[in-house]
């Protein structure tokens, strides 16, 4: 054979995988802001609920691929492999999102945290969706509240920025104060919590 | 060795027989005691004991029973043996093995025993004469037999025969364990891969008489494989490579149910191997301390893993000397031992650290002075995946779970991952349960109230294999990753009952069986530490 360099095609090899996993990260959104957990062995996950239900899932596979014809390596640029790993993480992420978000979608279903609406995304629904949910409080302290963020598609965020850009200091003051006064709220809840947890008998 | 009674053909394998003779080549008498054993086991003998550095021995190292039903014993040495050698050192062991009667339940001592001098090395042509003379004189009754380098080279090559690495990539991964460097930690996964291999732990297709060979020639491979790691005395991973062999042997035996005739040989060969390397560590540390180990100015950072390491191998040999009633756990209640041991597991890199102080908690909680000290631990480890893993945490990433062990942590330590650590792994600990089952056992509710609100927050995890053998494995294919979410409310009377249910029921025979293999097995194996396995090692160690 014709000598190679074995040792090079390793090095840019796994400057291509690096290359796939931050392509991978800027598709995935909503993977890449939550937290997460590797699993080490096994094929399964679950969850031993307090209530005593136990429900496991198997893990789901993500796979795509390209094919480069051998006789067009002579004439490929790195622009034009570089490409094709662009379009495979596009694919993988876009595998792995709707995978999350149809689980997300079950648990928040399950949950019954779903609000029914004909309007757009904007203030009063976004303060609904506070009333809903759990807020946590950084160190128990009011003044240091954990807001959930806001996952939407592009269109729908950029009409929100808009609606919120347009709106009145007033109109901004008021949002402020109602935010304000459910998170009292959930700071009482947070505080009940904290007492309940507790050992009896 | 010679006159073996083999009549298998044997085609042999050129690559194999140079390693074989490099290794042997390369080993002290330690060294190649184990697959001595194997080797007289192989050859039909009923091997009785092999012993080194006791004052028990009179000589033999290790006694057999030939098919015949004479006693054979060994005195096994490393190298040449010159005549001025044989004066000084050997042939007053020599004379104490043929002169003192062999004392054993299962040997008659008024009969004669046949007593041999084994060495890998050669021994020197005016010692042959002197030998022969005594043999033809005051030995004429039972004369001394003499094994040598080419004698044991052909046996244990005769071994490996048949039993050979599937193709070249494992060829390789041979040649890259028996040429490490000694000096460190043995690359555990890549062992586990070679020797999984030889013992084709996945083919179910096997004859029994087949599984007794690859059994045999697992413990020839492990051997050349720690090699490197006796010839500088690196007690430690010389333990590991050996703990990881005798894991993959409990899950055949198991997986397999293969009966004691396979396998108990073997495992008493392995078991007394650990055993005596684990002492030799022991007592390298009692004569030198930890300050021996410095050695490069790196050790000024490194030294507390180093300890670390140790510790955690010591700490198994001392459990695993009180579950089996051996006095010798006794050194842990002496005050020097305290002092030695001093600081020698202040690490936090993650969960896997704190598995030796889980250890020795399982003895300390039996005596009243103790248990003041086991709650204290098991009440700074709970604090600290609190303080680490908690809620409120500011660590960036939290401890790390039991599945990094200490190489790991080192590497950690001086920036050397190269692999980006995306985890988190706040609100989520593998051994606090297990931990909270141990202050539950102690009958501390309040040590459990006071941080109950904390710990409600947290996610218990535990890996559950689907098959209870895959516990000795490194990692399990099938089986579940399962977060236990604990009550907000919990109720002591149901804690107790939780914690009373672990006592190792779902754990596989062998290690019920031999539970002092279990604090060895969780030093090298640390994320199988889980309420279950530690409610297992609580109850034995009662």
């Amino acid at each position: 054979m014709i000598t190679d360099f074995p040792d090079v095609k390793k090095e840019l090899n796994k400057s291509v995988s690096a290359f796939l996993r931050q392509k991978f990260k800027e598709n995935a959104t909503v993977f890449s802001i939550g937290r997460k957990k590797s699993l080490y062995e096994g094929d399964k996950m679950g969850i031993l609920h307090v209530d005593g239900r136990h429900s496991v899932s198997y893990l789901q596979s993500a796979q795509s691929e390209f094919s480069i014809s051998k006789k067009d390596i002579p004439t490929m640029k790195a622009e034009d492999l570089l490409n094709n790993v662009t379009a495979l993480a596009e694919d993988l992420a876009g595998q792995v999102e709707h995978g999350l978000l149809k689980k997300l979608n079950e648990a928040i279903e399950e949950g019954g945290n779903i609000i029914h609406h004909t309007s757009e995304l904007g203030p009063e629904l976004i303060l609904n969706g506070l009333e809903m949910i759990v807020v946590d409080f950084e160190d128990d302290d009011r003044a240091k509240p954990i807001k959930p963020s806001i996952l939407a598609g592009p269109n729908t965020i950029e009409k929100l920025i808009n609606q919120i850009s347009k709106s009145t200091p007033e109109e901004k003051e008021a949002f402020h104060q109602k935010e304000q006064l459910i998170l009292d709220k959930k700071h009482a809840e947070h505080l009940e919590d904290l007492e309940s947890r507790k050992i009896v008998d | 060795m010679k006159k073996s009674t083999s009549k298998r053909t044997i085609n042999k394998d050129p690559f194999l027989q140079r390693a074989i003779e490099y290794w042997l080549d390369s080993a002290n008498e330690l060294g190649y005691q184990p697959l001595f054993c194997e080797w007289l086991i192989s050859q039909g003998y009923v091997l009785k004991y092999s012993i080194r550095n006791t004052n028990f021995e009179q000589g033999k190292d290790v006694l057999a029973i030939a098919q015949t039903g004479i006693a054979h014993a060994y005195q096994l040495k490393g190298g040449n043996i010159s005549l001025n050698r044989w004066r000084k050192e050997v042939k007053p062991e020599i004379e104490a093995m043929m002169d003192c009667a062999i004392q054993h339940p299962d040997v008659d001592k008024n009969k004669p025993h046949i007593s041999y001098l084994v060495t890998n090395g050669e021994i020197e042509d005016a010692l042959r004469v002197e030998i022969v003379a005594l043999n033809d004189g005051k030995w004429s009754n039972s004369p001394l037999r003499v094994w040598t380098r080419g004698d044991l080279l052909t046996g244990f090559q005769e071994m490996a025969e048949g039993i050979l690495p599937k193709d070249a990539p494992t060829y390789r991964e041979l040649t890259d364990l028996m040429f490490s460097d000694g000096t460190g930690l043995p690359d555990i996964p890549k062992i586990n891969q070679f020797l999984s291999q030889i013992l084709n732990i996945n083919d179910s297709s096997l004859k029994k008489e087949q599984r007794r060979r690859d059994i045999a020639g697992a413990v020839l491979y492990a051997t050349m494989i720690a090699g490197p790691y006796r010839r500088v005395e690196n007690h430690g991973s010389t333990i590991r490579i050996m703990v990881l062999l005798l894991s993959l042997i409990f899950y055949l035996v198991d997986k397999y149910n293969l009966d004691e005739k396979y396998w108990i040989k073997s495992y008493e060969i392995i078991w007394n191997d650990i055993l005596i390397t684990a002492r030799l560590l022991e007592s390298e540390v009692n004569t030198n301390g930890f300050d021996a180990a410095f050695t490069s100015p790196f050790d000024t950072d490194l030294i507390s893993f180093r300890k670390h390491s140790v510790t955690s191998i010591i700490y198994a040999l001392k459990l695993s000397q009180f579950i089996d009633k051996d006095d010798a756990w006794k050194t842990i209640i002496d005050p020097t031992f305290a002092q030695k041991y001093k600081g020698a597991l202040l690490l936090s890199w993650g969960e896997a650290a704190f598995i030796p102080l889980i250890l020795i908690i399982c003895i300390f909680k039996n005596f009243e002075k103790g248990q003041i000290s086991a709650l204290n631990s098991v009440r700074s480890m709970i604090s600290m995946i609190l303080t680490y893993n908690g809620r409120n945490s500011k660590h960036p990433l939290g401890l790390f779970p039991t599945y990094f062990d200490i190489d790991f942590a080192v590497k950690i330590r001086f920036g050397m991952i190269d692999q980006a650590l995306e985890d988190n792994y706040k609100r989520s600990s593998y051994l606090l349960k297990p931990l909270i089952e141990l202050i539950v056992r102690l009958g501390k509710r309040d040590l459990i109230a006071e941080s109950w609100r904390e710990i409600s927050f947290m996610h218990f995890e535990e890996f559950i294999p689907d098959n209870s053998v895959d516990f000795y494995l490194w990692r399990a294919q099938k089986g579940e990753n399962r977060s236990t979410l604990p009550k907000k409310e919990k109720s002591w009377s149901e804690l107790i009952q939780e914690t009373n249910s672990f006592d190792g029921q779902t754990l596989p025979p062998m290690i019920k069986r031999f539970p002092a293999f279990l604090p060895f097995f969780l030093s090298v194996f640390p994320h199988r530490a889980n309420s279950e396995t530690i409610g297992f090692l609580y109850k034995v160690s009662n």
